[in-house]
């Protein structure tokens, strides 16, 4: 009762108010400060301890003090000045170590030790600041109310240190603000009610309250640039710490090149996106592009001009998609657009025909002119898929099929571009156990002379019949067991057996074998070649290999010597498929080649076929100028047998003489003294 | 000052491109010499100068300036889908400008067009397919025929 009497009816009121709202806004600040005090790790915690410390010990002095001077004991007053200086600055060290003691990790020493040291420092600056106050009077303390004060001080601020520490709403702060407040106040005016003054008899009475408000006015204004500079120094280093935060996040999410998403970044948007899906039912479409060519850019022209082109390509792929997609490099020449709101395949493949336009176009760098291409593998959600996995995957085989289909382009995702892709995931399975156990088998095709029409020949050919899926076309497997290494395994089994089949034969018979471009620029292939006539006793004489024209492009030299090591040995070599490729007359001249044959693709075209006609009648010349016999692959009609004689083929080959057969069946043609007549 | 101009590496671009079909039919007789338009002021402030060709929906177009410059507004170029089958066909540094008055010469086949210059434009458009230098060299004289006849 007596604190309440001694605040309505000794008290100047407005300079009251004024201490109310200084010890409000300063609680405010202090227990931001306080909180951020107790929260940071390292050193950096000292000079928050110190920033806190001033500003609250600032504001705890300047509430006690305005309330001080709004104080009316009916007597003259005057003031300590250095008691009163050195209360307030009690109250800065004590807060200071009050908040030392808060940081510790043992809970009950850091609220009872850390509230406790800041109440008692409320306490002392308060009862220090008393004995500054000089009244010409009988002055008397009443102990009960002043042990009071203490306790509420204490309590209070260990309250406060209690609730500081595990801070987390707007609520949790209110509370601290009001706790600070009330602990400050409740110790100044409780204080206040222990604190009786008589006048005496005699003395003028009153204080000057004018002078006592100008001086508590002064005192405010100062102690409001404290907290200010507190609150600010607070929200300034916020403010720096999110903008820093942002930039650590951007560089997590970014590439650094292309200042585009990375796959990091990228993830997270297609998961968000997938998420929108889900939630709203927002089709997009996922677009993954890979650029051709790019490897020898970086090879010949350096990394930096490589760098370039890859923020150039950026560049143009957001010229490409719309304002507002999301463009992302995932990886070294790997981009990736979601483009929003798509849900029509159209649109999908219009965008991606755009992107595929626009980086085919060429790229100046520094004087260089780089040439690249994209191929776009496409997928839409939610119609390919709706979770970031199952897309990416599926866009992934669209992208795959786009390269294998001759890059440059762009595919969407289909369920049988899937479907082939398993096939030849398991092929490639069946393939390397295959490989493992000899699964092939080699069939040959006879080959006749167009003079006499008798066999004096066969191509060996390989057939592969898999456990679970039959027959596999050699045109289907091959390329396979060329991308998995296994072709130079399979081709050197393909050699022996083929030559210990033809051992078996007639002499008069020889023996064609494929070798594959990977094989002929193994430089192991002349001793294979050795070794299969050897382990078959075969004579070199009767061997023939075949090798096509690409596997020449580039690397003549290396061919050159290896083919010219086998010529050594007595072999043979013709140039198979010819007229398909680049046709080199060079590559005639040059290399000991024996014999062209002329691709079947020609022959069929025969004799309708005006080109054709011209294309076989131009190598058949050229055969017998270069002095090189000539056979005619793929022949399945009298018309085309009778074709090709004429224009002078040596010899002939396909369907209408005879079809691949076994070896066996070979040696039974060839037994029977019965002799085919071609004509 | 001066000697930074004289240092400068110079460098001349030869392109073709087709107007891209998405455009408008009537657009065919605007874009181009928009296009012209918005490059001579560009081109102004590059130090770029050159000619563009307009004929039977095909750009032809030189560009010749300091390397950088001229490696940036044909990568800007690049980068526009008024275009369409962009072709680089040359790109040589050269010692001086072909046409150091024009920031950007234009010269199209519209329906005043007249026949003798139609015919030597489509002369140039056959010449670039073969001899680009040549092409080059017609393109600046066919350009002075037409600043006499005007």
């Amino acid at each position: 009762m007596r604190v309440l009497t001694c605040l309505v009816e000794d008290h100047n009121l407005s300079l009251v108010l004024l201490a109310v709202l200084m010890c409000l806004v300063g609680s405010y600040v202090s227990v931001r400060l306080f909180h951020r005090t107790i929260v940071e790790k390292d050193s950096a915690r000292f000079y928050w301890c110190f920033l806190s410390a001033l500003t609250a010990g600032a504001a705890i002095w300047a509430t006690h003090f305005i309330a001080m001077l709004g104080y009316r004991p009916n007597a003259p007053v005057t003031f300590d000045g250095p008691l009163t200086i050195f209360s307030a600055l009690i109250a800065v060290a004590g807060t200071a170590i009050g908040l030392l003691f808060a940081m510790h990790r043992n809970r009950r020493i850091a609220i009872w030790c850390g509230g406790g040291t800041i109440g008692l420092a409320i306490a002392a600056m308060h009862y220090v600041g008393m004995f500054a106050y000089r009244v010409d009077g009988m002055v008397s303390w009443i102990p009960s109310y002043v042990f009071a004060s203490i306790a509420v001080a204490v309590l209070l601020c260990a309250g406060l240190v209690s609730r500081l520490s595990k801070m987390s709403g707007p609520l949790d702060a209110m509370a601290s603000v009001a706790l600070l407040s009330a602990a400050i106040a409740g110790l100044h005016f409780t204080g206040m009610a222990a604190f009786v003054v008589t006048p005496l008899a005699g003395v003028s009475v009153g204080a000057d309250s004018a002078a006592f408000t100008a001086m508590a006015t002064a005192i405010a204004l100062v102690a409001f640039l404290i907290v200010g500079a507190g609150i600010s120094t607070h929200l300034l280093e916020r403010k720096t710490q999110s903008d820093s935060q942002a930039r650590l996040k951007h560089i997590a999410l970014h590439d650094a090149l292309t200042e585009i998403a990375n796959r990091r970044g990228f993830t997270a948007a297609l998961e968000d996106e997938c998420q929108k899906l889900r939630r709203y039912g927002r089709p997009f479409a996922l677009l993954l592009i890979d650029l051709d060519r790019f490897k020898p850019i970086n090879d010949t022209l350096g990394h930096p001009v490589g760098d370039e082109v890859l923020r150039r390509v950026a560049a143009r792929i957001k010229r490409a998609i719309r304002h507002g997609d999301f463009l992302a490099r995932p990886g070294g020449d790997e981009f990736a657009v979601i483009a929003y709101g798509i849900g029509e395949e159209v649109d999908a493949v219009h965008m991606a025909e755009r992107i595929v336009e626009i980086l085919d176009r060429p790229y100046i760098v520094d004087g260089n002119v780089a040439e690249l291409g994209a191929s776009v593998g496409i997928a839409l959600a939610p119609d390919h898929g709706s979770t970031a996995d199952e897309l990416v995957q599926r866009t992934d085989v669209a992208l795959y099929t786009a390269k294998q289909e001759g890059k440059g382009r762009s595919c969407i995702f289909r369920h049988e571009l899937s479907d082939a892709l398993e096939r030849r995931r398991l092929i490639e399975a069946d393939l390397r156990r295959a490989c493992m156990r000899d699964d092939f088998n080699l069939v040959y095709q006879p080959i006749t002379d167009t003079a006499s029409g008798r066999i004096t020949g066969a191509e060996a050919l390989l057939r592969w019949t898999c456990a679970d899926r039959g027959e596999v076309s050699p045109a289907e497997f091959i390329p396979i067991a060329e991308e998995l290494g296994l072709v130079s395994r399979i081709g050197a089994g393909v050699l022996k057996q083929a030559c210990l089949d033809a051992a078996k034969w007639p002499d008069t018979i020889d023996l064609s074998v494929n070798i594959s471009p990977v094989q002929l620029l193994d430089p192991r292939l002349p001793q294979l070649v050795s070794q299969a006539l050897d382990e078959s006793a075969l004579d070199p004489a009767r061997l023939e290999l075949e090798i096509t024209e690409t596997a020449l492009l580039g690397n003549d030299e290396i061919a050159m010597e290896i083919l010219q090591q086998i010529r050594d040995l007595g072999v043979r070599i013709s140039l198979d498929d010819f007229g398909t490729g680049y046709s080199s007359l060079s590559y005639l001249h040059r290399f000991p080649i024996s014999r062209i044959k002329i691709d079947k693709s020609f022959v069929r075209q025969l004799p309708g076929d005006q080109n054709s006609v011209s294309i076989i009648r131009a190598i058949s010349q050229l055969g017998r100028s270069m002095d090189m016999k000539i056979t005619a692959e793929g022949i399945e009609t009298q018309d085309q047998l009778d074709f090709v004689s004429q224009q002078g083929c040596d010899n002939l080959q396909g369907f209408l003489i005879s079809h691949p057969i076994s070896s066996t069946d070979l040696m039974n043609l060839l037994n029977p003294t019965v002799e085919r007549s071609a004509a | 000052m001066t000697i930074e101009t004289q240092d400068e590496t110079l460098c001349r671009l030869l392109y073709t491109s087709r107007l891209a079909a998405g455009e408008s039919e009537d657009s065919a007789t605007t874009v181009p010499a928009a296009i012209a338009e918005h490059a001579t002021r560009r081109n102004a402030a590059s130090g770029i100068t050159g000619i563009l060709l307009f004929v039977d929906g095909q750009f032809i177009q030189i560009l010749e300036g300091p390397a950088p410059e001229v490696e940036a507004t044909f990568e800007r170029i690049c980068q526009d889908f008024r275009h369409e089958d962009l072709k680089l066909i040359d790109l040589i540094n050269v010692d001086e400008r072909i046409f150091p008055e024009w920031h950007m010469a234009f010269l199209g086949t519209d329906s005043e067009t007249r026949i003798a210059l139609l015919s030597e434009l489509e002369e140039i458009k056959f010449l670039v397919g073969v001899n680009a230098r040549q092409a080059v060299e017609q393109m600046r004289n066919l350009l002075d025929e037409q600043l006499e006849a005007a």
